[in-house]
């Protein structure tokens, strides 16, 4: 019997009755990624001895009466986040082979709830990227369809939870990168409210919009998951000290007339058909859960991927002035001065993507440019941002999709630049205001997956968590699994 | 619209090296980026303050005590060229 | 043509809090390399600053001794560059909204006048590592225990046209410093660090010409000569009818010249934006009004105490307040002896000298304030004369604290008893007629030299303990 597709509540229950040992699970996800890791490029590290340490432990404490939801269920961490115990390089050549010497609060936290650290995920490098295509480490594959790309920056993490490598991946999301990979292989995550997770120890991309959150299988994980990561922490100043609610235990909490807000410009051309009728249905469905639809606008929505392109790469440009050959990471081989040392360490330690970025962030900030661009993008930013407030004290909740499209071709040279950056024109709001957002899986469309997104007000989770795991229990698309073909 | 020379000057600005024959492919996506941004200058800003992030509240302070989170070892544990416990470059004249 | 220095200062002070500006690391000076670190002070990937409070309220401290609007809310910016001592590749600083906002600050000058001097703002911001260039060969070695000490920069306007006036400035505002307990204020050290700006002008003009910045300038001396140095070159370079660089220059007290910084060449864009990871600090009335009610007393308040209400001169006064640790034990001695022109003399005379001779601060001697005191009341009393009194004060100086103590020990109580004046007088002008009727033969100026004869004798007689005051009366009275 195999458990690989099996919810993290799933799991509780089997391990609680004694069906299944932590040893046990721990030990399919390792046999799982040894087969189908070289297919799909999902996973970069795994300690394989450490974990069923880890697990064995769990175990016993588990005999001993720890009865914690997390304990003993393997995961795996995008490789964004700092762990002692293995490296973490963000995709990139610059970090290769660097150990941090601390853990994140987000890795203490769930290795504090007992979860079973397996290994690090591809991703995008540093964030940059929808397709996880700018990874040193090679592309990763979408296991629905493996010439396809799983969507970016946390394409690892989406895809290893879409295979049933793990039940949980942790992913960040800084313009979608959560939401769009979620949507394009058919799983759930959840990006919380901007200063809900600590951002300690999380390689930082653009500081103001980057967040931490789970990729699971159902909203009930992502509750459960959250709870565990969520809450104060001295070592980030934006981490919010408001009180973490106890969001699975309000999953079942009324839905009705809950007002859903529909905006009309997340419906408009850029948007496939076949995945505007998939969102339409799950609308609907929404609706026979007794939430009440309302239209919407959003005029702003077609500033927003502007606004970001301005913003984030700004931030990331000063982020990665530390990434420098001096007191880690890539150094180039015989600098024969400073300048050398740096020009060289950077320009061959970072990829084509990260420094596009860094040059577009550079000019942005430059002093001829910051007005024009730098100032007014943050002013058009608190526009947005209030555009969003003032929909969301009308209704709930705001709903349309994650992604214009289903997932694209690998390597798909007809895609510009900036076409790869309109991936985004639908997530990238709620990074801009701050809102939790979530995808859940909607639908399929030729084979590929769809995924819904809701946006909801600062601190708002609860909200998100309940309409979803309520969609979950009148929808199935969430437990659709890809078929692989399994190499043995 | 962004000439060569500029780019190569952020370029610098941002210590990273673009190789003659890249130049113009450079230029040019960063040409399409930039172009990207036109939208923002047909939007009326008079007189919205800028947001640095989303947060409302302020920022907290921390007491005034001394924590060693980490030891020296560990935090040098990465360091590419490094002897008697400092980090080392290329002999910088000032 | 007669041209004017016209300069505006920047002063970076490294304040004295236990732990650094963004992480808590230790602050404190000379450890091994790298050894008061933690993740953010080496910029390591995923660290996040989060501030100190006693920054804070040390920045608070000093707005308010300068009479400064403080800034209620304040921002962090960031400030990129490379540089290795610059682990993250960009300074936290405050660019756009700093912590405190316009003053005024009185300094005295040597003459007694004050000259005010406007502030024009104070920021915090992070300290840089340090950059050893012969500690390896062919390398240049970074230390980072530095990196991220709170400073305070502080910025007048171009206030300033002569070098005494900035030497004044740099002592005064040591003073303030180190009376509010916020910074050593120590130029030697570097935890005062003082940039000059200078530009020159006609006189009469109200334009300002083309300044250059002179760098970190540790000593009251160089900075003087430095403002010489840099002046007489402009003033070349103007009367050759050439123009002034902007730049940052170095002053080389060997060469006696300033240098153009080579490493500051390229020209820097420093990109100032907020910067994201730290959210505005909000400052509320109710926080200014608890800090400024526990302010210790300000060097000026001092001052002008000490002059008006106890009568000492204001030369006096301005050196008793240099520091804060002489002026409290001034103050206590003068309480206690009730007699402070004596307590002054005392400080600055004979406790300094003795300060100075063994190389060390009032702090670390073994002097009490108190027992100065008793020592200056047992001369008031006439229990001492002034030739005991040093002997007095030299037990205590070594470290005996009771005064009267020592005087009983080593019999020093000095002979008033006018009985026993006068016997001895009397035995000295039987026993030596001669000089006698020498000194009643002689002119009133020769009668002055004479008598010292006199005081001798009488003074060994009596073991030195005769009162000198009254036995020259008596011996004028006997001798006639």
């Amino acid at each position: 019997m195999t458990f690989c597709y099996e919810t993290i509540e799933g799991m509780r229950g089997k391990l609680a009755s004694g069906a299944i040992s932590s040893v046990e699970l721990t030990r399919e996800s390792i046999d799982r990624i040894t087969d189908l890791n070289p297919s799909l490029n999902a996973v970069i590290t795994v300690n394989e001895e450490r974990a069923l340490d880890a697990a064995a432990k769990a175990d016993v404490a588990r005999r001993e009466g720890n009865s914690s939801p997390l304990l003993g269920i393997p995961m795996l961490h995008k490789d964004i986040f700092c762990t002692q115990n293995m490296p973490t390089t963000c995709a990139s050549k610059m970090l290769e082979g660097f150990v941090a010497p601390y853990d994140a609060t987000v890795v203490k936290r769930l290795n504090s709830a007992g979860m079973i650290t397996l290994g690090k995920c591809n991703m995008d490098e540093f964030a940059m990227g929808s397709s996880n295509e700018t990874s040193h480490f090679g592309a990763c594959k979408n296991p629905w369809d493996t010439a396809r790309v799983p969507g970016g920056s946390s394409g690892g993490s989406a895809s290893a939870v879409a295979a049933g490598l793990a039940p949980l991946a942790t992913g960040t999301d800084t313009g979608g990168s959560i939401r769009q990979p979620a949507a394009l292989c058919g799983i759930t995550g959840l990006k919380p409210t901007y200063g809900r997770v600590s951002r300690y120890g999380m390689i930082a991309f653009a500081s103001s919009m980057d967040q931490a959150g789970p990729m699971a299988r159902t909203a009930e994980d992502c509750a459960l998951v959250l709870e565990a990561m969520a809450g104060a922490d001295p070592l980030d100043s934006t981490c919010s000290d408001q009180v973490v609610p106890a969001y699975s235990s309000h999953l079942g909490d009324c839905v009705q007339g809950m007002r859903v807000g529909v905006p009309k410009e997340f419906f408009a051309n850029d948007l496939n058909s076949a995945v505007a009728e998939t969102i339409e249905a799950s609308l609907k469905e929404l609706e026979k859960l007794g939430a009440k639809l309302v239209d919407v606008s959003l005029p702003s929505t077609s500033l927003g991927v502007s606004t970001y392109y301005v913003i984030a790469p700004a931030e990331a440009s000063a982020n990665l002035s530390r990434y420098d050959g001096v007191r880690y990471g890539y150094r180039c081989d015989n600098p024969s001065n400073l300048q050398d040392l740096y020009l060289r360490s950077r320009t061959e330690g970072f990829g084509e993507e990260v420094k596009r970025r860094i040059l577009i962030g550079a000019f942005t900030l430059s002093a001829a440019s910051y007005d024009q661009y730098f100032m007014k993008a943050q002013q058009v930013r608190r526009l947005i941002s209030q555009e969003y407030e003032d929909v969301l004290s009308k209704v709930d909740v705001i709903a349309g999709p994650s992604a214009p499209n289903t997932a694209f071709a690998l390597n798909d040279s007809s895609k510009s630049i900036t076409d790869m950056y309109m991936e985004d024109v639908f997530t990238i709001g709620a990074n801009l205001a701050g809102l939790p957002a979530m995808s859940v899986p909607a639908g399929i469309v030729e084979g590929l997956p769809v995924g819904m997104q809701l946006i909801g007000r600062r601190f708002g989770e609860v909200d998100l968590l309940r309409l979803a795991h309520q969609f979950q229990q009148r929808t199935t698309w969430h437990t659709l699994t890809p078929t692989m073909e399994e190499r043995h | 619209m962004t000439q060569t020379t500029t780019v190569r000057d952020v370029a610098e600005l941002a210590r990273l090296t673009i190789a003659d024959d890249d130049v113009d492919k450079v230029t040019q996506e960063f040409n399409q980026t930039l172009a990207l941004f036109d939208a923002l200058t047909t939007v009326d800003t008079d007189g919205i303050a800028p947001m640095v992030n989303p947060c409302a509240e302020s920022q907290p302070l921390r007491p005034d005590e001394v924590k060693t989170l980490v030891n020296r070892e560990a935090l040098m544990q990465n360091a590419p060229a490094s002897e008697q416990h400092y980090f080392l470059v290329p002999r910088v004249i000032d | 043509m007669r041209w004017e220095k016209v300069m505006g200062l920047e002063v970076h002070l490294q304040l004295a809090t236990k732990s650094k500006i963004f992480s808590s690391s230790s602050t404190v000076f000379g450890a091994e390399p790298n050894s008061h670190t933690n993740p953010l002070d080496t910029a390591l990937p995923g660290t996040l600053p989060v501030l100190n409070h006693e920054a804070v309220t040390k920045a608070i401290v000093f707005g308010l001794g300068v009479g400064a609007e403080i800034g209620k809310v304040s921002r962090f910016d960031r400030k990129n560059y490379f540089y290795p001592d610059l682990p993250k590749g960009y300074q936290i600083s405050q660019f756009f909204e700093p912590i405190v906002k316009e003053g005024v600050f009185d300094v005295p000058m040597p003459d007694g006048s004050i000259f005010p001097v406007r502030i024009l703002r104070a920021h915090l911001e992070e300290d840089a590592g340090k950059s050893v260039h012969d500690a390896i060969p062919g390398q240049t070695a970074i230390d980072l225990n530095r990196a991220g000490t709170p400073l305070l920069e502080v910025v007048t306007e171009p206030d300033f046209r002569t070098a005494d006036q900035v030497v004044a400035y740099l002592k005064a505002l040591h003073a303030l410093v180190t009376y509010l307990g916020i910074s050593d204020g120590n130029m030697a050290e570097g935890s005062m660090r003082c940039d000059v700006n200078l530009s020159l002008r006609l006189e009469g003009e109200q334009e300002y010409g083309t300044r250059t910045e002179l760098k970190n300038i540790n000593s009251f001396r160089f900075i003087e000569r430095a403002i010489y140095v840099e002046a007489e070159r402009q003033q070349d370079i103007l009367e050759s009818g050439r123009a002034v660089t902007q730049e940052t220059r170095l002053f080389d007290p060997d060469a006696d010249e300033t240098r153009s910084m080579r490493s500051k060449e390229v020209a820097n864009d420093y990109r100032y934006f907020p910067d994201p990871d730290l959210l505005p600090v909000v400052i509320d009335d109710e926080t200014i009004e608890k800090i400024r009610a526990e302010l210790p007393e300000l060097p000026t308040t001092k001052r002008a105490r000490f002059s008006e209400q106890l009568g000492l001169s204001q030369y006096d006064a301005s050196l008793l307040t240099q520091d804060r640790p002489t002026a409290e034990f001034f103050e206590a001695v003068a309480t206690k002896c009730n007699n402070p022109k004596s307590a002054a003399n005392w400080l600055l005379g004979d406790v300094s000298a003795s300060l100075n001779k063994a190389g060390i601060q009032l702090t670390e001697s073994k002097l009490l304030a108190s027992e100065l005191a008793d020592l200056i009341l047992r001369i008031d009393d006439g229990t001492l004369s002034s030739k005991m009194a040093k002997t007095v004060f030299d037990a205590l100086w070594d470290g005996e604290t009771n005064v009267d103590q020592i005087i009983e020990q080593n019999g020093l109580k000095q002979v008033s008893d006018t009985g026993a004046l006068e016997t001895i007088v009397s035995d000295l002008i039987a026993t030596n007629p001669a000089q006698v009727e020498q000194y009643r033969a002689a002119d009133e100026g020769k009668q002055k030299k004479l008598i010292g004869f006199f005081v001798g004798q009488a003074m060994k007689a009596s073991k030195g303990q005769a009162n000198p005051q009254m036995l020259n009366q008596l011996l004028k009275e006997k001798l006639g």
